[in-house]
């Protein structure tokens, strides 16, 4: 589960071009939205493309995507229970 | 009271590597790729604008030539955000980002982030929301710069009240070939300005491109 954590982290900072953030500086239980990372709506987005490209997963439904995409913990255990 | 007249009060060019202001070099970079050049450029303005780091190379060019041309000035604080006005045009539209959307899609992937900017239009909302602006923007695409009808469009949107102050001027990027020249033009009645006219922005703007 940790490196997965690691892994999300480089892949989030590269997917969205986070060039002021290193990977290491996101925590596990930050909020990415709004107030942490400042990511937008349009980073939703980007997070759903990544589960499935990188992990297969498709988001069946989008009303639980606050909920998945809450932190790196909240994706993290989302992948966990849904990866092929 | 003194008469107001339509004046050009600054301008900024951004080609070949450099940036200007009022004829003043401001940056010039050794950076082999737009993506290295934008990059210096925006360390250079020293601004924290993460949002910066994922536009397109369109938006980032006029991102930049704004910030320039704006730089010590708060157009906010002098005027009205609904009476501030921006119209730009170029060439190649948001062809730039189009091609690099398309070949995303011909792999299979389609990145949100990607598909946004493929309008050329977005890059006026970036210096909107980057500027707090919230009048009259418009987009034009011609083959070169048709100065002559931008400021005919402009002075006609001054007379019938619109806006108060106008960024206006000519941002085009396609691959590596970029160039922006753009221009802030607002009531004023200070003589000794520069008179907003087509010959003047002409001048202007040939001096930008053969400096």
């Amino acid at each position: 589960m940790d490196d997965l954590k690691e892994v999300l982290k480089k892949q989030i900072v590269e997917q969205l071009n986070l060039k002021d953030t290193k990977p290491e500086d996101i925590g596990d239980d930050q909020q990415l939205f709004v107030e942490g990372l400042g990511l937008d709506s349009i980073d939703v987005l980007e997070l759903i493309v990544l589960l499935q490209q990188e992990y297969g997963i498709k988001l069946a439904n989008a009303e639980e995507g606050p909920k998945i995409f809450q932190s790196i913990n909240t994706i993290a255990a989302f992948i966990e229970a849904n990866r092929k | 009271m003194p008469s107001s007249s339509i004046t050009i009060s600054h301008y900024c060019r951004i080609k070949n590597n450099t940036i200007s202001k009022d004829s003043q070099l401001l940056l010039r970079s050794e950076a082999a790729l737009f993506q290295q050049f934008s990059d210096e450029a925006y360390r250079f303005c020293q601004i924290n604008y993460p949002k910066f780091h994922k536009m397109d190379n369109l938006s980032k060019l006029a991102f930049l030539s704004a910030e320039f041309l704006l730089r010590e000035y708060s157009l906010t604080k002098n005027y009205n955000p609904y009476r501030i006005g921006v119209i730009l045009s170029n060439k190649s539209a948001s062809l730039d980002t189009d091609y690099k959307y398309f070949n995303m899609v011909k792999k299979g992937v389609a990145s949100p982030a990607v598909f946004v900017y493929s309008l050329p239009s977005i890059m006026l909302g970036e210096i909107c929301i980057r500027n707090g602006i919230k009048g009259e923007n418009t987009f034009f695409i011609s083959d070169t710069y048709a100065v002559q009808d931008q400021v005919d469009y402009i002075n006609n949107l001054f007379t019938s009240n619109v806006f108060d102050v106008c960024i206006g001027g000519w941002v085009e990027l396609i691959e590596e070939r970029y160039e922006s020249f753009l221009f802030l033009v607002e009531k004023s009645t200070n003589n000794t300005n520069l008179a907003f006219t087509t010959k003047n922005i002409k001048n202007k703007y040939q001096d930008s491109i053969n400096g």
